[in-house]
């Protein structure tokens, strides 16, 4: 027996579909949902305008629970040579309070002995099968854990995304101590999580999954008094994109 | 309460990000007389001053450590994690049971 | 409405006019107004009345200290009106009175008087007869108080907001040395808040003539970047977490420095009358003239023991305010005195106030020299009284050490002063300005300058400059001389009091009521406090706690120093109770199956931090389906851990009290887990999945407390394993009854036959498309499998179950038919059937301990002691004759009526058609056929004991 019953297979069948813990609440917020890569995801809850407005003047919030989140844990030498080939040959400082952001991963070192790996659901397999491989090579214990329905996660962005943050959550993201790229497990909403500052007006947000319809309930009452809403998958891209570009 | 805490890992954090987890006491090394096995189990100094304790981030890094706290202001002195600490002889991975659950000093 | 002429720095705007309502009638206000200065306006002198006489009050402070001007504002009471803007619409009524303010009946209670009212009147004499206390409480209620909350709230109209804030530095207090501290910190680059009680920075400037001074001061203050939070009041300071409440947001503020300018509270004078309307403090009337130019009154008489008063007489007197005569306690004139004195007030040094007069409204007041006096430049020996509509009293000042008490400061008794000053500070807390005595505008200015450099060099800020500077503002503040002398005001001479004195202004405390409150025995200032209730009112002891201190002394014979202050507690300010509530979402874990409950009709409960379904409409035909055909229960609330490396076998054979290591990869074990001093504390099954890996599933609700153990004991022993918790990543759902298997081999891929798939097996396998664990286990006494599986499939996979036993009768069924199915197993339940003293041996599984294996484990040493010594009580099972189901908790007597013990568990069991139970009963009965006496509400009944599983004792049924 293995431990493949914690990963959720996309490619399993046409008859099932992974599912965010708060699709029940964007349906009602008005998401439009679709299946991407064995998930249901909501693509656009309102006119692209009204997104686009949440992103750049006010504050939106995205339901990312779909990313695939994977646990490693090894002594913190092996750690280093375990991550290597993932992620671009390695050279990954892994120390905890900052993570990197290597070949379309977040690699978030919660302790010098465990690392949580974030990245997009396609990239899940692939990334998977090369951590596997390097611990099996390994000579201490190595545990390599799909912890992809153990986090819901939520994505706030836009210009009030870290007062938004400051709604619920008691860990001190002002910009000078929390530049990207910083990384703090630690209460969420009064609830175990990890907040990333992905850039500078894009903050993640996990909890526990079970916790996903409370987070979207805070998030959203709290966002409804900055005047911000819900975004979909497609404006997200889109924000994005202009982002990176 | 609303004091501060550093965790080892991540840095300073409200207090009720953690669970306590009561102040350190040496688990004995062998089968104890009633007494002792009472005290153990049931007993504890309670100090009004400096105390070393357990604590774990519960909310965070799910992390434990220990932490030398003033029991009268809450003012936390200095935290490490479990061995950083230990005096020669305890801790390590002792494949007995006994012992290591230790780092308050011996009178 | 009356008004002054334009004054240079009113907040009012005369170009717009806003109209509100009190008690039903318009009331026409000027934007800028508060409710307090618009009534006042309009002539209203009585703005309340008090908690315990029914006595008019009126406007004292006008700075949101007294309790005199509380209102009911929109429906929701306590809004003090001095300080609340007045909204265009808003509704306004008064508290405490009834039928109305002018005609209040109640008011019979301050004829009446001593008898009836002195303190602890109601311990003493509402304690006999004792069954009428309800009575007495229901009346005493609805006499006294500061208002009434609206029964219902239908739908909450206003909500609260939290916001986390971290800083640098916090100031608290905007006036002239706050914002002096705030720039000083906020210009050597650290992030400062500044939080103010008021609506505009500026303090005491705002109304002295310095208006102009304090809004180029907040110009300055923002351009460096400062938050200035105004009309927000901190609350308190806990730990260097200081609440900061304005007025919809709770701003929960963090910072590493802290400076306090809160400013100093300006004292009432006790004497006979002196809570009339029209005796008002002097800082307040020129408040009310300087920023709302409203005339406080035509004709005043000024008492006072320091020069803040003299000089609130002289700038009224400017405004149009006839100034009879100034009493001055303080012998010798000071030059605010002599300068009174050149304009033509009469000053009389060495005299104060013994006693005002009126009765809507002070219409007199008597002065008189204090006792001993050589009476310099008094005209008279005697008494005056004197004709007159405003009696301006100022009995020096109190600095508001309140929250930097609670930060840990201590204070001491200044004689010269006749206050308690700071005397030493916590690290990272400054204080400067009235509150740290630092005496005159300019010097206040310095140490607000020279507390911002602090708390920004304690930062790491600062360079050279910033160095010299702070060393140039040491020697200036360290050459100049504060010590206006202020004495302690000499309780009325000579005459004797008449009426009533007022200490404690919230609470109607009078000093005969301290005088009384020592004579009983209460003198020391904090029992004294618990008896008159003095400073316990909503001003938080900002008029009284002073007062009161010099009374007792004054009775007591001792010093103030020796008295000393009561313990200043949070809030500091009022605040509504719905401010500190927190978001009104409660942190509920879900499964992910949830919404399909919802959707099923499910009854949701709490179950720990879970809402679970306990049902769908019929939980014994739930129930009783499982036995028929097929019954589906969500279990994802199941604690799940891996526990993996090549000592896991090792460590979960030393936590738990059975061996673990032995386990076969693909089976399953149950494990009970012990305390130390061998008390269970969770339960579950152990499943191993490879060599090196467990799976390990606990209680629902001890899932937290399980994963807390085990890492406790692994940062201890340090041994080579890694633990995971992956409760939230799996759903799990328990397929049971006899249809179970058919149904599962309809979904799976796995071999369901009883030889493949054993009782007590676990199997990897794909169910309905998605890779799960089976696990063959009979919580509820069928054949059943526990699946579990990616919780983002929880739905689906859910729905493909039910769908495919569609034509084998499956039904879902919820926690409460799951209760009576392992009820009737006797399957205990953690914390339900067991508590912190209860052991594997008296639980009746003796079996889950194994003594004799070779490694120690965890609560050995204790549970070896209770194998040798019999158990006192044992749980057992229970049915009842005659079909009563006992409260859970109901008492097990024992032969003599004495009780025994307690039901834990009891249900009505169709497919048994009785009532089952299990119960705590002594040793001596636990067994099969002893007839048990059970004590239920008042009711008796006979139970009999059964000690082993109602349904399918031999478990058969589990294993087919």
């Amino acid at each position: 027996m293995s431990l493949a019953f914690l990963t959720p297979d996309v490619t399993a069948s046409r008859e099932v579909l992974a599912r965010s813990p708060m699709e029940r609440l964007a349906v009602d917020a008005g998401a439009r949902l679709s299946r991407v890569e064995g998930w249901s995801m909501a693509k656009a809850y309102s006119e692209p305008s009204i997104e686009w407005e949440r992103l750049t003047r006010t504050v939106a919030f995205a339901d990312r629970s779909s990313l695939t989140k994977l646990e490693l844990q090894a002594e913190p030498q092996e750690l280093a040579w375990i991550v290597a080939p993932a992620s671009d040959g390695g050279g990954l400082k892994l120390e905890p309070g900052m993570a990197e952001h290597v070949t379309g991963t977040w690699w978030c070192p919660v302790t010098p002995s465990r690392v949580l790996m974030l990245g997009e659901s396609g990239q899940a397999p692939a990334l998977r099968a090369t951590l596997e491989q390097a611990a099996e090579e390994a000579r201490g214990t190595v545990t390599v854990l799909d912890v992809t329905c153990g986090l819901a996660a939520m994505s706030l962005i836009g210009p009030g995304a870290r007062e938004l943050l400051a709604r619920f959550c008691a860990i001190d993201v002002r910009p000078a101590l929390a530049p990207p790229g910083a990384f703090r497990p630690g209460s969420v909403a009064r609830t175990p999580g990890y907040v990333l500052v992905e850039a500078e007006d894009r903050l993640l947000v996990l909890v526990g999954w079970a916790l996903g319809e409370y987070l979207w309930q805070v998030v959203a009452d709290a966002a409804a008094q900055l005047g911000g809403g819900p975004v979909g998958a497609e404006a997200l891209a889109h924000y994005r994109d202009r982002d990176d570009a | 309460m609303s004091f501060v805490l550093t965790c080892p890992h991540c840095g300073v954090r409200e207090v009720a990000d953690f669970a306590f987890g009561g102040e350190l006491s040496s688990r004995p090394r062998e089968t104890p007389t009633l007494r002792e096995l009472c005290e153990y189990n049931y007993f504890r100094r309670n100090v009004a001053g400096v105390q070393r304790e357990w604590w774990y981030h519960r909310s965070g890094c799910r992390t434990w450590f220990q932490a030398e706290r003033d029991t009268r202001t809450n003012h936390v002195l200095s935290v490490w994690l479990p061995g950083e600490r230990d005096e020669p002889g305890d801790g390590g991975t002792s494949a007995e049971l006994g012992g290591s659950v230790q780092a308050e000093g011996t009178p | 409405m009356s008004r002054l002429p334009l004054q240079p720095g009113e907040r009012v705007d005369r170009s717009q006019t806003l109209t509100f309502s009190f008690d039903g009638k318009p009331v026409a206000a000027l934007r800028g107004d508060t409710i307090a200065s618009a009534l006042f306006a309009a002539g209203r002198r009585t703005f309340s009345r008090s908690f315990k006489y029914h006595r008019r009050r009126g406007l004292m402070c006008c700075a949101g200290n007294c309790p005199n001007c509380m209102v009911a504002v929109d429906g929701a009471p306590g809004v003090r009106a001095c300080t609340e803007p007045v909204r265009e619409g808003m509704q306004v009524e008064h508290l405490n009175a009834s039928p109305g303010l002018e005609l209040d009946g109640m008011a019979i209670t301050d004829k009446l008087g001593g008898p009836f009212t002195p303190p602890g009147f109601y311990y003493k004499t509402f304690i006999r007869p004792r069954r009428l206390w309800p009575l007495y409480e229901w009346v005493l209620r609805h006499a006294a108080g500061l208002g009434r909350l609206p029964q219902r709230q239908a739908e909450r109209t206003w909500r609260t907001e939290y916001r986390r804030r971290h800083t640098d530095v916090l100031v608290v207090g905007a006036g002239h040395a706050g914002l002096s501290a705030a720039i000083a910190a906020a210009e050597l680059g650290a992030d400062v808040v500044l939080a103010d009680e008021g609506p505009e920075p500026g303090g005491r400037l705002l109304w002295e003539g310095g208006h102009a001074q304090a809004r180029a001061l907040a110009d300055r203050a923002r351009a460096a970047g400062v938050e200035i939070l105004s009309s927000a009041p901190a609350l308190g300071h806990f730990d260097g977490l200081v609440p900061v409440w304005q007025g919809d947001t709770l701003h929960q503020v963090r910072a590493r420095q802290h400076v306090y300018a809160t400013g100093a509270i300006e004292q009432p004078l006790v004497f006979p009358g002196n809570d009339l309307p029209g005796v008002m403090l002097s800082s307040g009337a020129w408040r009310l003239a300087a920023l709302y130019s409203v005339r406080p009154g035509t004709r005043a008489v000024v008492a006072s023991t320091s020069d803040r008063g003299l000089l609130a007489a002289s700038a009224l007197r400017e405004l149009g305010v006839e100034v009879l005569a100034v009493a001055d306690l303080r012998h010798t004139p000071s030059a605010a005195a002599q300068a009174l004195r050149a304009q033509g007030v009469e000053v009389l040094n060495g005299w104060t106030i013994v006693g005002a007069s009126g009765r809507r409204a002070v219409t007199g007041a008597t002065l008189a020299p204090v006792a001993d006096a050589s009476a310099n430049g008094a005209s008279g020996t005697g008494p005056r009284e004197l004709s007159c509509d405003l009696v301006l009293v100022c009995g020096g000042e109190a600095p508001a050490t309140a929250l930097l008490a609670q930060a840990g400061a201590q204070t001491e008794y200044d004689p010269a002063r006749g206050h308690f000053r700071l005397a030493q500070l916590p690290p990272g807390v400054w204080a400067a300005g009235d509150l740290a005595g630092d005496g005159d505008e300019q010097l206040v200015a310095l140490a607000g300058e020279r507390a911002g450099l602090a708390a920004a060099q304690a930062l790491g800020l600062g360079d050279e400059r910033s160095a010299s500077r702070a060393a140039e503002l040491d020697a200036q503040l360290h050459d100049s001389t504060r010590t206006e002398e202020t004495p302690a005001p000499a309780l009325a001479t000579g005459a004797s009091p008449k009426g009533k004195a007022f200490t404690c202004f919230c609470e109607d405390v009078t000093a005969k009521d301290i005088r009384r409150g020592v004579q009983e025995g209460y003198d020391s200032i904090e029992l004294c406090k618990r008896f008159t209730t003095v400073t316990m009112g909503p001003c938080q002891g900002r008029m009284c706690q002073l007062s009161s201190i010099r009374l007792m002394s004054a009775e007591t014979g001792q010093g103030l120093e020796q008295i000393g202050t009561t313990t200043a507690r949070p809030p500091w300010s009022t605040v509504p109770l719905g401010a500190l509530a927190g978001r009104p979402i409660e942190p509920a874990k879900r499964s992910s199956i949830h919404g399909v409950h919802r959707q099923l009709g499910a009854s949701i409960k709490w179950a720990g931090d879970w809402r679970r379904a306990y049902d769908y409409g019929d939980p014994e035909g739930e129930a009783l389906n499982v036995h028929r055909a097929a019954g589906l229960i969500d279990v994802s609330t199941l604690g799940k851990l891996l526990v993996r490396g090549p000592q896991a076998g090792q460590f979960l054979d030393r936590l738990y009290p059975n061996r673990l290591s032995n386990l076969k990869p693909g089976r399953v074990r149950y494990g009970v887990l012990n305390s130390d001093a061998g008390r269970i504390m969770d339960d579950g099954t152990i499943t191993r999945i490879d060599e090196n890996t467990f799976y390990v599933t606990t209680t629902s609700s001890g899932a937290g407390a399980v994963e807390q153990w085990f890492s406790w004991w692994l940062a201890d022993w340090k041994l080579d394993v890694q633990l995971a918790d992956v409760t939230q990543s799996l759903c799990a759902v328990n397929l049971a009854g006899p249809r179970a298997r058919e149904i599962l081999a309809r979904l799976s891929d796995a071999d369901c036959s009883p030889e493949a798939f054993a009782y007590l097996d676990a199997r990897q396998a794909r169910v309905a498309g998605v890779q799960s664990l089976l696990m063959r286990i009979g919580f509820v006494g069928e054949l059943g499998y526990e699946i579990h599986f990616p919780a983002a499939y929880g739905e689906d996979v859910w729905n493909a179950i039910l769908k495919a036993g569609e034509p084998d009768g499956i039904r879902p069924f919820g926690l409460e038919p799951q209760r009576i199915l392992r009820l009737q197993k006797q399957h205990i339940i953690v914390g339900q059937d067991t508590d912190s003293e209860s052991t594997p041996f008296g639980a009746g599984m003796p079996w889950a301990v194994k003594l004799d294996k070779d490694e120690q484990f965890i609560g050995k040493w204790a549970l070896q002691r209770f194998a040798e010594a019999p158990a006192e009580t044992a749980l057992v099972g229970f049915t009842v004759e005659g079909g009563h189901v006992p409260t859970e908790g109901a008492v097990v007597l024992d032969h003599r009526g004495a009780a025994a013990g307690q039901v834990t568990s009891a249900r009505r069991s169709r497919q048994l058609e009785r009532v089952i139970g299990m119960a705590w009963v002594p040793s001596a009965l636990a067994s099969d056929g002893q007839l048990i006496t059970i004590s239920d509400n008042g009711e008796r009944f006979g139970a009999s004991v059964v000690t082993e599983p109602f349904y399918d004792p031999a478990g058969e049924l589990l294993r087919l």
